[in-house]
């Protein structure tokens, strides 16, 4: 589907996107974070759900301050 | 093998191709250097200790040590506990000193040297920029060097050969050089740390070894110095009947950085010799140390004639808060190997690190393994074994993880795999387990597999041969040490796992 040339891409669609990109980046940042400190030996599945539900509060403060 | 020198080559094929066949499934260092060697008589006695004692010009208080380990050593018994079996080792009828007789006197340029040592080292694979340091030409060391960094110290039967780049390493701090010449330059370092580790009494082969080690490499780090270069050790057994006693002390003072690499390998032949190192390693405050090992003696032909028998104690101590200690290894040689490197973790929040790839094929023997000491406070450890038995070889892996009392909050995670290859092989595990407080947590995961026909039809069927996907699955399973290794040994360290296995299907 292309745009064109006159849409503007919209606030709500944003807000919406973070809302789901957020926490999946943050449970990936938690993988790597797993990865990278294995030393610390921390419990993969809390760093992945941490890292997610962290994502998920950001987008949720963007979407109050912006939305 | 006997088939193929029987044979006649063709017209049209060159000696080189022949050779390369020849040399598949081959023991690639096996060859000899043919030099004039300088001995001391057999058999190990005061006399003896005093003789390699005043070879190296050593000061009064080092004999005394020297003499004090060996009335120890008489008085001790050879440990049976291991799953090992040799004959009885005559201790009288070998050497315990050797070296070039022309490295009496150090040589001042390219044409005083033994071209016989210098294409040594060519065949090791030792670059050429090096070789003039290694044979001691003095100012080589001021030449701009070239391609990776990697100052080498190389050991020959009982002497220290040279070390490249001390001149730029002392610019840093950093002292790197023979532990015989270590005792002569640096005595206040040596006395304060020396024994300190591995104590002269703690068993049979390091007691002998304080006793005889003719040579070996001493590094020290200074406080919150990175080291500029990787370090490496290369020790080569060449004399026949001689035995090597090396020793090896290393201190990375508070905050410091190292990486350090031993390498080692030996003729081949049909009696077997005798390897008893140890290794010292002391980690201050927030220091770290990488200590990578890729073994590589003669390990025997394959009827488990000769090969080296391989005695080593090597031990860390982490004195301070926060220090690192790292232990990586890849055992692919060696008839006989009992070595279980270890870390004492004194310091509050210290970690210790142990991965290891054991190989054994025909009839090769590894007891191998380490002992992971928690004294401190929220102290961890880690440690990743592989173990891998082709052809009619044993593979033990033996583990000690100790809890102390006062460790609290401490965690360990031990895995601990072995793989096999073929029927007739073994791979046995022996871990133990001490928990004294109730805050520390310890996990321990062991398997053990077989390359199976399935795994091995599925790599067929893509067009590999069967010793390709013996490589490509045995290369899968030590993944985990590997990439532990530095970069630039890596790859040479696969290769190796590789060609250790050449032969042992089918």
């Amino acid at each position: 589907m292309t745009r064109s040339p006159g849409t503007r891409i919209r606030k709500d669609n944003v807000l919406t996107w973070l809302g789901y990109a957020l926490p999946v980046l943050g449970g990936l940042l938690g993988v790597a974070y797993v990865n990278t400190h294995y030393m610390e030996f921390i419990n993969p599945v809390w760093a992945v759900g941490g890292g997610a539900i962290l994502g998920w509060i950001i987008a949720r403060l963007i979407r109050r301050l912006l939305g | 093998m006997a088939a193929l020198d029987q044979t006649q080559v063709k017209e049209g094929v060159d000696q080189e191709t022949v050779d390369a066949v020849r040399e598949v499934g081959t023991y690639k260092y096996g060859w000899d250097t043919d030099i004039e060697m300088e001995y001391a008589p057999k058999g190990v006695n005061p006399d003896i200790v005093r003789l390699i004692s005043g070879k190296n010009d050593e000061p009064e208080w080092m004999t005394e040590w020297r003499l004090a380990a060996f009335e120890r050593w008489t008085k001790m018994e050879e440990p049976k506990w291991a799953m090992v079996h040799y004959p009885p080792i005559d201790f009288q009828n070998q050497y315990y000193y050797a070296r070039p007789k022309s490295m009496e006197e150090k040589p001042k340029s390219l044409d005083e040297v033994d071209p016989k040592l210098l294409a040594t080292y060519e065949k090791l694979g030792i670059p050429l920029k090096e070789q003039m340091i290694l044979a001691g030409v003095e100012g080589a060391e001021d030449a701009p060097a070239e391609g990776r960094k990697v100052a080498v110290d190389a050991v020959f039967d009982s002497v220290s050969v040279g070390t490249t780049f001390q001149a730029e390493l002392k610019k840093a701090g950093v002292i790197f050089c023979s532990i015989s010449e270590a005792i002569k330059e640096h005595p206040e370092l040596v006395k304060k740390y020396l024994g300190t580790v591995v104590p002269v009494s703690d068993n049979f082969y390091a007691t002998l070894n304080s006793a005889v080690f003719s040579d070996g490499s001493f590094v020290y780090i200074p406080p919150g110095v990175r080291c500029p270069m990787e370090l490496s050790t290369y020790f080569r057994i060449n004399a026949e009947n001689t035995g090597q006693f090396e020793r090896t002390l290393i201190i990375a003072d508070k905050g410091s950085y190292v990486s350090y690499l031993e390498g080692c390998t030996a003729p081949q032949r049909d009696t077997a010799q005798l390897h008893a190192a140890v290794v010292e390693i002391i980690v201050e405050e927030d220091a770290e140390v990488k200590y990578s090992t890729v073994q590589n003696w003669f390990p025997g032909d394959e009827n488990g004639k000769g090969g080296i028998y391989n005695f080593v104690t090597k031990r860390a101590d982490c004195r301070g808060d926060r220090s690192k200690v790292m232990w990586t290894q890849v055992e692919t040689g060696s008839a006989v190997t009992w070595k279980y490197p270890s870390c004492i973790l004194r310091g509050n929040e210290s970690q210790g690190e142990f991965y290891s790839i054991a190989i054994a094929n025909n009839y090769q023997q590894a007891d191998t393994g380490t002992k992971m000491i928690h004294l401190g406070k929220n102290t961890k450890s880690r440690i990743v074994s592989k173990g891998i038995s082709a052809g009619k070889a044993q593979n033990t892996y033996r583990g000690l993880v100790s809890m102390h009392p006062k460790a609290k909050d401490s965690r360990n995670y031990t895995q601990c795999d072995s793989l096999l290859i073929g029927d007739k092989c073994g791979a046995h595990t022996v871990p133990y387990i001490e928990v004294r407080n109730n805050s520390s947590r310890v996990e321990h995961e062991a398997t053990t597999s077989k390359v199976d026909d399935d795994q091995l039809f599925y790599c067929r069927q893509r067009g590999m041969d069967e010793e390709e996907a013996v490589a490509l699955v045995v290369n899968g399973f030590c993944k985990d040490v590997l990439q532990a290794l530095p970069m630039e040994f890596a790859m040479e360290a696969q290769q190796l796992v590789a060609i250790s296995l050449e032969g042992s299907v089918g």
